[in-house]
């Protein structure tokens, strides 16, 4: 199963994200490795972005869809995208 | 006549819903309750599909049907979709999925498959964060994104009604039953 260097996917995925339509409001990103019981197939994106209220559903949908592609270039675990406003 | 999974994704709105006037952020057990009844709405229809294909979808062996059910686990699911994540279908499991007209090599993961299977195993570990990991954040935004997206994986495989398609779905269903695993 392929891993990628924590720092590659972090750079591929904050790639992703300012090229976005919400890419002004990103403030930061969080990867984590599943500690889980089941196994070690699963990363979590934690995106943080300044606040949500104009976002739309499609953006989102689309940013997620796109962070996903970005994740599954270099690395076989699959990514869990979530989003955090602050 | 609505199936439990409808319910389900409806129940999984309403836990998202604002009283008028109501402002503010949803309290997290409202969100979490949301995405963890999402990815139940998932689980029985998939749990559903797969007895149906397996078992028969008379009402007569609804019974029956619900005895195989019960044998179905999160984990044989999770490993199963793990393996059709990918834009191919793993190599460890690829023959079961190979028609019998094509040559051995791989075989592309079916577009609403793929959808399934990503779906599901987001799903799955938003759930496991919402029922039990409350260090971990989940938002309304995820919640509702979860929601979009299971409701889409769902009529995305309602609409794959080709014979490759109906093909794919009972691969799927015996893989479902032997928990994701082939022996070799």
């Amino acid at each position: 199963m392929r891993r990628a260097d924590p720092q590659r996917l972090q750079d591929a995925i904050s790639g992703v994200i300012k090229d976005s339509p919400i890419g002004r409001k990103f403030r930061g990103l969080t990867l984590a490795a599943d500690q889980g019981d089941d196994d070690d197939s699963l990363i979590r994106v934690v995106v943080r972005v300044s606040e949500m209220e104009d976002v739309s559903d499609d953006d989102i949908d689309a940013l997620t869809s796109s962070i996903e592609h970005a994740v599954n270039r270099h690395d076989d675990r699959f990514p869990s995208v979530r989003y955090s406003e602050n | 006549m609505s199936t439990f999974s409808d319910d389900l994704l409806r129940a999984s709105s309403r836990l998202l819903g604002r009283r008028k006037g109501q402002k503010g952020p949803l309290k997290g057990a409202y969100v979490r309750r949301s995405i963890s009844t999402t990815y139940y709405a998932l689980f029985h229809f998939l749990i559903d599909e797969t007895a149906g294909r397996l078992v028969g979808s008379g009402n007569d062996l609804r019974q029956r049907r619900r005895l195989f059910i019960r044998t179905l686990s999160h984990a044989g699911l999770t490993t199963t979709f793990g393996k059709l994540k990918g834009a191919t279908i793993d190599a460890s499991v690829v023959d079961l999925f190979r028609l019998p007209s094509v040559a051995a090599g791989s075989v592309p993961t079916p577009p609403f498959l793929q959808q399934v299977a990503t779906a599901y195993l987001d799903a799955r570990a938003k759930r496991e964060d919402a029922d039990y990991n409350l260090s971990e954040p989940l938002s309304e935004t995820d919640a509702r994104q979860l929601r979009r997206r299971v409701t889409r994986a769902i009529g995305a495989w309602k609409a794959a009604n080709t014979a490759s398609d109906r093909d794919s779905k009972h691969a799927l269903a015996l893989l479902v039953s032997l928990r994701g695993q082939l022996r070799s």
